[in-house]
């Protein structure tokens, strides 16, 4: 099955404006949208440059824009995007270098600020810090991220205020700030709490939609800002206050992750 | 402190705006939609579903009376529907201005005129609801 391919091109050094090359591929039945780009680079135009690794949709290297939504190209058949055509670009949002290469300065930068470690002041046990099952269970989805920056880039807010951490560093502060291990819960709301963090984030749910691994991003920040909320009010450790952590039920990301898999956005 | 995380060098993002200003704003956002419904619950069945004297038939008459016979509360009511309305739907202006400006001076400067704007109509419809409260009451008297 032949497919036509437009490719984003844009070289800083001889393009004034961006624009579309069309290239067509043979396409068979399970190759990715990462091995035709591949087979574009390795046998009709070695000029076409972009980003990737691992080819197993782990590394998080290859997120692009495809037919209109974030998606890694490692991880997605032509075949299912039931299109004769297929549109490739680079991320929204993110300042781009050259043809699908996006400059990712500006994200780890956000992810930076949240100090994106395990922090914990007492001394270490003889063996390491255990967790109980429900503990881990309310991060449990939230370690799934890879840093593609496919749920930040998929973000009207993003687009608009650079400024704003963006789904993908307020996971990561969600990730530590649930960690029953970690003990800079106070710092990181400072960051993930301020006008740049939580209160940015107006529900849109493109972050969820587009996440590759199934995080529940949207739904992470919700958590994020009663906990931010509660913290700056001074209500933590009282009995008055009902629990806000989330414990999310087995299945219940892949589940969403799958509705929104058919989502189309307009 | 710089953190090299994988091959790019980060410089983490500073907190640009005291932390407890967006806090407020959220908390008391859905404080204000609760009190719209229940606000808005009064003021619609008060407007448009109470039934005293004349029969069925909504008329300028029929709401008149109401006020007559009930000025005190449908004033404290509907101020209490202004300042829910006018804090919400203001908010969400300041949201959309967050999201556009960044500069926190035009952020500070741009917030100030909206509470200005939201106090002023708050000031002015309050004291409307008052006078007709006063008004009902002194002609009931």
């Amino acid at each position: 099955m032949e497919v036509r391919f437009r490719v984003h091109r844009y070289d800083p050094e001889e393009d004034a404006t961006a624009r579309y090359q069309v290239y067509t591929v043979d396409v068979d039945g399970d190759m990715t949208v990462l091995d035709c780009l591949n087979q574009i680079k390795w046998y009709q135009d070695g000029t076409v440059t972009f980003r990737r690794s691992c080819r197993s949709a782990i590394c998080g290297s290859c997120g692009m824009l495809i037919n209109g939504r974030n998606r890694l190209a490692c991880n997605t058949r032509v075949a299912d995007l039931e299109a004769a055509e297929v549109s490739v670009g680079p991320l929204p949002g993110f300042p781009i270098l050259r043809d699908l290469v996006v400059d990712w300065d500006p994200f780890f930068a956000k992810d930076a600020a949240m100090k994106p470690y395990l922090i914990n002041d007492t001394p270490p046990p003889d063996k390491e810090r255990r967790q109980s099952p429900e503990e881990y269970s309310k991060i449990d989805n939230a370690t799934l991220c890879i840093m593609c920056g496919c749920c930040s880039s998929s973000c009207p807010v993003v687009w608009n205020n650079g400024q704003y951490y963006g789904p993908a560093a307020l996971t990561k502060a969600y990730r530590f700030i649930f960690d029953s291990r970690d003990t800079a819960t106070r710092e990181r709301i400072d960051m993930a709490g301020s006008e740049e963090g939580t209160w940015r984030c107006h529900t849109i749910f493109n972050c969820t939609t587009d996440c590759p691994k199934g995080v529940l991003n949207t739904q992470n920040i919700q958590a994020l800002k009663r906990k931010v909320m509660l913290e700056k009010l001074g209500f933590t450790g009282t009995k008055l206050v009902f629990n806000v952590d989330p414990i999310y039920k087995e299945g219940e990301a892949q589940h969403e992750h799958e509705a929104g898999g058919i989502a189309t956005r307009a | 402190m710089e953190r090299v995380v994988g091959s790019v060098t980060a410089q983490p993002q500073p907190v640009r705006v005291a932390p407890k200003t967006g806090t407020y704003s959220w908390l008391l956002m859905r404080l204000t939609a609760y009190g719209l419904i229940v606000f808005l619950t009064v003021h619609m069945i008060f407007n448009h579903y109470l039934d005293l004297r004349t029969g069925n038939k909504l008329t300028f008459e029929l709401v008149n009376r109401r006020f007559y016979a009930y000025p005190v509360i449908y004033a404290i009511n509907d101020i209490g529907l202004l300042t829910c309305t006018l804090f919400h739907g203001l908010n969400g202006v300041r949201n959309v201005i967050y999201d556009l400006v960044t500069n926190p001076a035009a952020r500070r400067v741009l917030t100030i005129l909206v509470m200005l704007i939201g106090l002023y109509f708050l000031y002015d419809g309050s004291l409307t609801l008052l006078a007709l409260a006063q008004m009902q009451n002194s002609v009931g008297s």
